[in-house]
């Protein structure tokens, strides 16, 4: 109770100044003002790697997956990784607006809205590669139970087909929790909205929210339910994606650990990227009063933390491999340190492992450029995290006859390319069309908007003249 | 047209031929109704799916590098992929009966042809599957004791010849169309004007192993006098039957009783690889299963690389050929005069001089432990009668008296040794006849040069035969494809295939096998024979047509003294059902050996190596001496030793690459004479030291549009006078030169690991597995199988390795060839994946083969994981593969533990030209892109097999249904059948105590058992 | 705030969700009126010779296997040869056109080439003569074939149709004997 509200003492101590109508005209002002040349710069950036990616895709679909690097044994690469590392990005947006919401942590009020945005994002370009990655992705629907002229039904007993489930739901929950935030904001900006368009646009996508005690209550109690329903699947959902390797009896994929492994590792490279792209948008945006250093440093935390879940699974699966005496266990763990992809494996476990140890020292904690760094790093690690599980476990399993060797072609790279265009060209969008910042929930946060800090709850009812007035 | 009687389920029609070689069941049909066929030829599913699959295929060329043009193409072409497919949907189009059916012709039903492979090395005795007028699949045929239904990678890759797109169509005459009758004319002109100019006419063929060809060759040559005939074989045993004409004074090779050889010591013959005989391979494994209470045979192999008979050997010495006639004088030696054995011991004078001759020479010489030696000669003394020594046809004419000499003094002359009589005409024309002829052609002597199925310019390069032929003033050629010979020859001839021709064939002892056309011609084309008949004047032509000449000669040659009791019709009709007659071939009496040559050749064996290395131009396991250039299927079959596909490399051994200080690719000058040859290096284990390996019959200059500039013509490096033979060369200088040259090899990983799925025994019974199996689970099957139950026994003491299961996969199922880029990716299609591991020391290691297919799990890791259910389980124990339900999510190949299911990352069949469509199986789905596929034990087979059973109205017997890996096995090393049918080959076999399944510990219930291999080691000696 | 405004955002709170509402619903209706299965029965196109099944099967009862020769003993039922029809038609209704064409083609040793109307896809290995001997009789699958003047599909011949029978062919199929089934595993029919 008493360091709760201290800490709210100390985390919005610097807006003693800051008004309601302040925090609005701050966190509108990206959408009303006429982007600035770095803007369109970086859209171009991303938007062209994005085009290229989507010729890539075209390409590949009409000739063929052998455009890519994946033979036999290697079956799953580049494709596979991607989704899986996307998946994971995605995590961290529900846990910050779900599962700290409702342990009422004030902190993510300011970044939980942005957070949520990566993960719809996120989701998205993941969702992408299980799609391409088949060899006849115009039969893609057949992986959806649908009564059929077939009159059969999916395998659901396959792990692909969980994945069609959790991602699909993931999406939706997301989506509408992402949305439901959303729509007082939206009013809000109706009613600042200069032109006729903005003002028809913003009514539609506001569903006539006229702030009306009705409309807070129903819209606390979605949201609150929401927040109830995401808060599993930041669990199961990479649960369930890490049951696809789980599930199987490839040495290597095979391993209990994966489901346990898989959620740090995502919540772990979700703060990762929510770090980096919050670093340049409050810095661009003049955000700093808003997003400050204390949300910062809790994220910093979390990195560390869930860095150390990832070095104890890595740990562990050597141990069980040791501890198994399997002959083809043993030989996996060895091929993955001293085979022909060592360097991915070393450079997997220098940037999960080693990089976040930094995080130990409150100055590293709260100096931009390093947790800048490690950011990079830790996304750049966990990339090649999934790379490691699925490639060199693929290459060499069971019979050393059928082993083989992997080299990604320039259609791969391209496409990893174009992904992360698609993702950053949403979030350039994201922050010109939308609030980034939820309004209401730093609203209620201000001094003046609370009886007592407890819930941001009640704190809503003043906003509601303010709106009227 | 009534079958003669049923047979298993094919009943056989007999073929009965009209005046023009067409089949009379589709004879009735207007010529011109060939093509039109094809109509309801695309009433048979696998056409269909072919034609869907061309209309669907992409306009992008599969090619993974990604530039500019075809970039922008994909972005405009993916702007109007909505267009894609949009049609009438009702429009089935159109469905047409043909003009008429010969009797008992239904469409979609097979019928089967006996005929022989006579271009084939081995001549083949086939059985031919037609579906609606076409070839789709040979057979070996089950009553030829040749064969007993096996068939190898060559005749099984024979129906990819027939349809081959680069056959030629018509005559050519310099380039333009002439019909028969000019070009007839015109060669009969030619013949005539240039032997009145008192010059020559040089008739080049290969050997002829046909003796109605050969009568027809000897009439050839008496209406034109001034013929000179050459006979042209780029490998072949003249050494070997030079060696017994020598050692003997009669003419003759000797053949291998090996089913009464209890130890064999082979000294550079691959006799289990592509030196061997069609039933050599059945024979010598028959002696390798104890199950079959004859005593496991001993094979002892001294050789230059590693082969597939040294790699199924006991014991197994690498020796350099230099050294190995060196090797037989000593070993004759210690037989001789140590353990004075056999009637020479007895000689004086022989031992004295003898004695002298082998001074100073010891078992290390050879590289050999005494210990080795004193064992090998043991054994060999021991079984004096019952041992039999076998040297390869490269070695000189000296070891083959050597060797005669060995089999006399052991008792094997007569014995395990047998004298047959090799006919006149199959032996090759000697390098001296090559010379002679090539000097007439530079001294302008030659008027006409006819080249029947034969390619001297490229088989002939150390004759320069190219440069001659611009002397001749008419080249004729008759062949398959536009050749060397073809590109420079004035007249063209389209040369019928094996399948569309009449013949005989008496290669096999005591059997005239026949050839018939199991099939009208793809095109208009004829078959040699029938061109050297018509080039007969009117008045000199006994018969209208080469088929009736076929017939004559049997009226007046084979009917009489077969004594059968039918009429001649019968008779024939019996011969064309059965595919071959008994005949008495009159056996050689054997003769005495002659001591000065014995003493002769041991003197020119025991001369010192001289400095350099030495260089084996070697026989090519897939593409033979070059004539299977243009086989994707044989250019993709990976090499059983090196398992390298698409190419030819230099194989050196280990120490040799060290002393090169080489690695695998490095390109290499070899300068051996006057030639060199530039060519990238393949380290090979157990390759003798200072010796280097060619591959003959790569690096075709005219080879079609699949073989030309594949791999490296080592015939280049052959001199005219010939090496230590025309195979063998010493002296020979290795230079490294900077470029370096990617070697696409399948399998890139040669060691076990010590694991268990390969297991081993020996003959005394003590199983030594590579490693013992880890704490198996029992299978978590949930499944029980009410009626059948399919499985496959593979022993793996029988297989030798040779790849023939492979082919005979790919020709059943419809498997592509993806081309060298796509091996190299890793992306091979084939089913059945041969595993070759090498153990223990790298100079001379172990070899194991496992052939690797599906297993057809009971509980399958595959099945489990396919979202869209497409890979099921068959209440019958089979994983079925579902193409049409497949969506590519290839998560069942991931989870493969053998990693045997092929996934078709591009359009393979997308390059499919006519006619080489005919040669689909229509009984199989034709795969296009981004589907996986994986062996499924032939489930149309059985489909097949059921439903001839029902309507047979019997119940399925065992050995009805069998695989085309199991029909094609040479060894008999593959059985399938019913689990559950106690009565089953399959099933005794599965409960031998050699038994055992890979992976078992993994408790996935595999359904193919392999039956451990059998080792039979000195007992002096460990392996 | 103008009054209007508030208006739209009334209206936006009622006509949004319809909107979206009516657009899945119609779509969802074309797409089962447009389903391929409905529009391939009574597919009876136009062929080149007005054959009549109802006069040939039907009127003068000939056995369909008289002409269909493979249906008992291959996959394929086979359309009749030329050289069939004219074992009748070298005196039967010479007079008629269609006829006239017969001879034509068959004097010319070509064939006619029928408009197709039953079709299976490539991947579909139906085998007539397992089904026949099993009893199935033709108008099971393709109608009573006696009565029609021009040939015409009736059963949808889809997947669905196939293991509709094949999971209850007793049911399914009328006089046929009590322990009839068919396999439904996938090979049965796709290899």
């Amino acid at each position: 109770m008493n360091h709760v509200s201290t800490r709210s003492e100390e985390q919005f101590k610097h807006f003693d100044q800051a008004t309601f109508a302040q925090v609005d005209d701050d966190i509108a002002a990206p959408m009303s003002r006429i982007p600035g040349r770095n803007w369109w710069i970086a859209l171009a950036c991303s938007g062209s790697l994005m085009l290229l990616g989507m010729s890539l895709i075209a390409y590949t679909v009409r000739t063929g997956i052998g455009v890519w690097g994946n033979n036999s044994p290697v079956f799953w690469a580049f494709d596979i990784v991607n989704f899986v590392f996307w998946i994971g990005i995605g995590h961290a947006g529900t846990l910050i607006s779900a599962i700290l919401f409702l342990f009422r942590q004030p902190w993510r009020n300011a970044i939980a809205r942005f957070a949520e945005a990566m993960t719809i994002f996120a989701v998205m370009t993941a969702a992408m590669f299980p799609l391409i990655h088949m060899g006849r992705p115009w039969l893609a629907h057949w992986v959806f139970p649908y009564p059929n002229d077939m009159s059969i039904w999916v395998n659901f007993r396959s792990p692909l087909v969980w994945d069609v489930f959790a991602i699909s739901t993931y999406f939706t929950v997301s989506l509408l929790f992402w949305y439901i935030g959303l729509i007082p904001d939206l009013a809000a900006m109706r009613e600042r909205a200069a032109t006729k368009v903005h003002r028809v646009v913003y009514s539609v996508l506001s569903w006539g929210w006229t702030g009306l005690n009705r409309h807070w209550r129903h819209y606390e109690r979605a949201y609150l339910i929401l927040a109830g329903l995401s808060t599993p699947l930041v669990v199961s959902v990479h649960t369930i994606v890490s049951f696809d390797f789980a599930t199987s009896v490839i040495p290597g994929w095979h391993t209990t650990i994966l489901p346990p492994y898989f959620v740090a590792g995502a919540v772990f490279s979700g703060f990762a990227m929510v770090l980096t792209v919050l670093i340049l948008l409050r810095r661009i945006f003049h955000l700093e009063h808003l997003i400050t250093l204390n949300h910062l440093d809790h994220m910093n935390k979390v990195v560390l933390a869930t860095g150390l879940m990832v070095g104890y699974a890595y740990g562990i699966e050597i141990f069980t491999a040791w501890y198994s005496q399997e002959q083809a266990e043993m030989a996996m763990i060895v091929n993955r340190i001293t085979g022909p992809y060592w360097w991915a494996f070393l450079l997997m476990f220098s940037c999960n492992v080693l990089v976040p140890q930094a995080h130990w020292s409150r100055r590293a904690r709260r100096s931009i450029p390093i947790m800048f760094a490690v950011s990079i790093l830790v996304n750049i690690g966990m990339w090649f995290e999934r790379f490691v599980i699925i490639v060199t476990s693929l290459h060499r399993d069971y019979l050393p006859g059928s082993w083989g060797m992997y080299m990604p072609t320039l259609v791969d790279l391209g496409i990893l390319a174009g992904s992360f265009g698609m993702f950053f060209t949403l979030v350039l969008l994201f922050v010109r069309t939308l609030p980034v910042i939820s309004m209401t929930e730093v609203k209620a946060t201000l001094p003046g908007a609370q009886i007592g800090q407890k819930l941001p709850v009640p704190a809503r009812l003043p906003k509601v003249e303010e709106v009227n007035v | 047209m009534s079958p003669i009687g049923p047979k298993d389920l094919r009943t056989r029609t007999k073929g009965q031929q009209t005046e023009n070689g067409q089949c009379v069941d589709g004879g009735e049909r207007p010529a011109a109704s060939y093509w039109r066929s094809l109509e309801d030829l695309s009433r048979t599913p696998g056409n269909e799916a072919l034609r869907a699959m061309l209309a669907d295929a992409i306009a992008i060329p599969p090619d993974p590098n990604l530039n500019r043009r075809r970039f922008l193409a994909v972005m405009a072409a993916s702007l109007s992929a909505a267009g894609v497919g949009c049609g009438r949907f009702e429009d089935r189009g159109t469905i047409a009966g043909s003009a008429a059916l010969a009797e008992g012709d239904i469409p979609g039903t097979p019928r089967y042809y006996a005929s022989t492979l006579v271009h084939y090395p081995g001549c083949f005795p086939v059985i031919a599957t037609v579906r609606d007028g076409r070839v789709v699949k040979l057979e070996g045929n089950s009553e030829h004791p040749a064969s007993m239904g096996a068939l190898g990678a060559f005749g099984q890759a024979s129906t990819l010849d027939l349809y081959d797109p680069d056959r030629l169509r018509a005559p050519l005459l310099n380039g333009k169309d002439v019909s028969w009758e000019e070009a007839d004319q015109l060669v009969r002109n030619h013949i005539e004007s240039s032997s009145r100019a008192g010059k020559f006419t040089v008739l080049v063929t290969g050997p002829v192993v046909s003796p109605t060809a050969h009568s027809l060759l000897r009439l050839f040559t008496s209406a034109y006098p001034k013929t000179i005939h050459r006979i042209l074989a780029t490998l072949h045993d003249g050494e070997r039957s030079g060696g017994r004409q020598l050692a003997f004074g009669t003419p003759g090779a000797g053949t291998i009783r090996w089913d009464l050889a209890d130890v064999i010591l082979s000294v550079d013959c691959d006799f289990l690889g592509s030196q061997g005989q069609p039933g050599d391979e059945r024979a010598f494994s028959a002696r390798r299963r104890p199950e079959a209470g004859a005593p496991v045979n001993r094979l002892w192999a001294v050789e230059a690389g590693l082969t597939l008979t040294g790699s199924n050997a006991d014991h197994r010495f690498p020796l350099r050929p230099v050294l190995q006639p060196a090797f037989l004088a000593w070993l004759l030696g210690e037989v001789v005069l140590r353990r004075k054995v056999g009637p020479l011991a007895a000689d004086g004078a022989l031992t004295g001089l003898l004695r002298a001759a082998l001074q100073g020479i010891a078992p290390s010489d050879f590289g050999m432990q005494p210990k080795a030696t004193a064992a090998l000669i043991d054994d060999l003394v021991k079984s004096q009668g019952r041992s039999a020594i076998i040297a390869g046809p490269q070695l000189p004419t000296s070891c083959h008296v050597l060797v005669a000499a060995l089999n006399v003094t052991l008792g094997n002359e007569g014995t395990t040794v047998l004298p047959v009589l090799t006919r006149p005409g199959t032996d090759a024309s000697t390098l001296q006849e090559w010379a002679e002829a090539a000097e007439l052609m530079n001294r302008d002597r030659v008027g006409v040069l006819i080249a029947l199925d034969a390619n001297p310019v490229y088989s002939l390069p150390e004759f320069d035969i190219a440069h001659g032929l611009t002397k001749v003033p008419f080249v004729v050629s008759s062949s398959l494809l536009r050749d060397e010979t073809a590109s420079a020859a004035h007249l063209v001839l389209p040369a019928a295939h094996d399948l569309e021709s009449w013949g005989d064939c008496d290669a096999h002892p005591n059997l005239l096998s026949i050839q018939q056309p199991a099939m009208r011609p793809v095109s208009p084309v004829r078959q040699s024979e029938e061109s050297l008949l018509s080039w007969l004047g009117k008045d000199e032509r006994p018969t209208p047509n080469y088929r009736e000449y076929l017939k004559l000669r049997w009226t007046n040659e084979v009917y009489p003294p077969s004594g059968a009791a039918a009429d001649f019709v019968r008779f024939w009709e019996a011969a064309l059902h059965d595919g071959f007659v008994d005949i008495k071939t009159e056996a050689l009496p054997s003769s005495t050996l002659s001591i000065p040559e014995v003493l002769d050749a041991v003197g020119r064996s025991t001369r010192k190596p001289d400095h350099g290395f030495d260089l084996v131009l070697c026989p090519s396991p897939r593409l033979h001496d070059g004539r299977f250039a243009n086989n994707g299927w044989l250019q993709e079959l990976p090499h059983p030793v090196t398992t390298q596909a698409w190419g030819n490399a230099a194989v050196v051994g280990p120490a040799t690459a060290a002393a090169l200080d080489c690695r695998e690719g490095q390109t290499i000058r070899i300068k051996a004479g006057g030639a060199s040859l530039d060519l990238p290096i393949l380290v090979g284990p157990g390759v003798a030291d200072k010796t280097v390996l060619v591959d003959l019959g790569y690096g075709r200059r005219a080879g079609g549009s699949v073989g030309t500039h594949v791999g490296f013509d080592a015939g280049r490096l052959r001199s005219p006078k010939g090496g230590v033979s025309a195979w063998l060369y010493t002296g020979v200088r290795l230079v490294a030169v900077r470029n370096r040259e990617p070697i696409i090899r399948v399998q890139q990983h040669d060691m076990a690991e010590g694991r268990a799925f390969i297991k081993e025994a020996t003959a005394h019974g003590t199983l030594l597995s590579v490693a013992t199996t880890e704490h198996p689970h029992p299978p978590e099957s949930n499944w029980e199988y009410n009626g059948h139950k399919w499985g496959l026994v593979i022993d793996l003491s029988a297989c030798t390795g040779c790849g023939a299961c492979t082919i005979a996969c790919v020709a059943e199922n419809n498997i592509p060839v993806v081309g060298p880029e796509q091996v190299a990716k890793g992306r091979e299609m084939h089913w059945i994946r041969i595993d070759r591991y090498f153990s223990g020391p790298v100079a001379n290691p172990a070899v194991a083969y496992q052939p690797m297919m599906c297993q057809q799990c009971d509980c399958a890791p595959c099945e489990k994981v396919c979202p869209v259910a497409a890979t099921v389980h068959s209440p019958e124990g089979l994983d079925e593969m579902v193409y049409n339900r497949c969506v590519g999510t290839r998560y069942c190949a991931n989870n493969c533990p053998y990693k045997v299911r092929r996934f078709n990352y591009l359009d393979y069949h997308q390059e499919v030209k006519s006619p080489k469509e005919l040669v689909f199986n229509p009984e199989v789905t034709v795969r296009s892109r981004g589907v996986m596929e994986k062996c499924t034990f032939c489930v149309q087979r059985i489909a097949a097999g059921k439903q001839a059973a029902r309507a047979a109205g019997r119940k399925l017997a065992d050995g009805d249904i069998r695989t085309a890996c199991q029909q094609a096995c040479p060894t008999g090393a593959i059985v399938f059948g019913d689990l559950n049918d106690p009565e089953s080959r399959v099933h005794k076999l599965a409960g031998s105590e050699r038994g055992y399944r890979a992976l078992e510990e993994l408790g996935i219930g595999p359904a193919v058992r392999y039956l451990a291999r059998i080792r039979n080691p000195h007992s002096g000696l460990k392996i | 705030m103008e009054p209007n405004w508030n208006r739209l955002d009334e209206h936006v709170k009622f006509y949004l969700p319809v909107v979206v509402a009516v657009a899945l619903v119609s779509i969802l209706i074309t797409g089962l009126i447009t389903a391929p299965v409905r529009r391939v029965k009574g597919y009876s196109p136009v062929q080149p010779v007005s054959f009549s099944h109802q006069l040939h099967a039907g009127q003068m009862r000939i056995d369909c296997r008289h002409c269909h020769l493979g249906v008992e003993v291959s996959r394929h039922a086979t359309v009749p040869t030329t050289a069939i029809c004219m074992n009748c038609h070298k005196a039967a209704a010479t007079d008629k056109p269609g006829v006239i064409r017969l001879r034509e083609a068959a004097a010319r040793g070509e064939t006619l080439l029928w408009k197709r109307v039953h079709k299976l896809p490539d991947f579909v290995y139906f085998a007539h003569l397992v089904h026949v001997q099993a009893g199935i009789r033709c108008d099971n699958c393709h109608g009573d074939v006696r009565r029609m003047d021009v040939m015409t599909q009736v059963s949808t011949l889809s997947m669905g149709a196939c293991l509709g029978c094949h999971r209850q062919a007793h049911e399914r199929v009328p006089g046929s004997q009590a322990n009839l089934t068919g396999p439904e595993n996938c090979s049965a029919c796709h290899r």
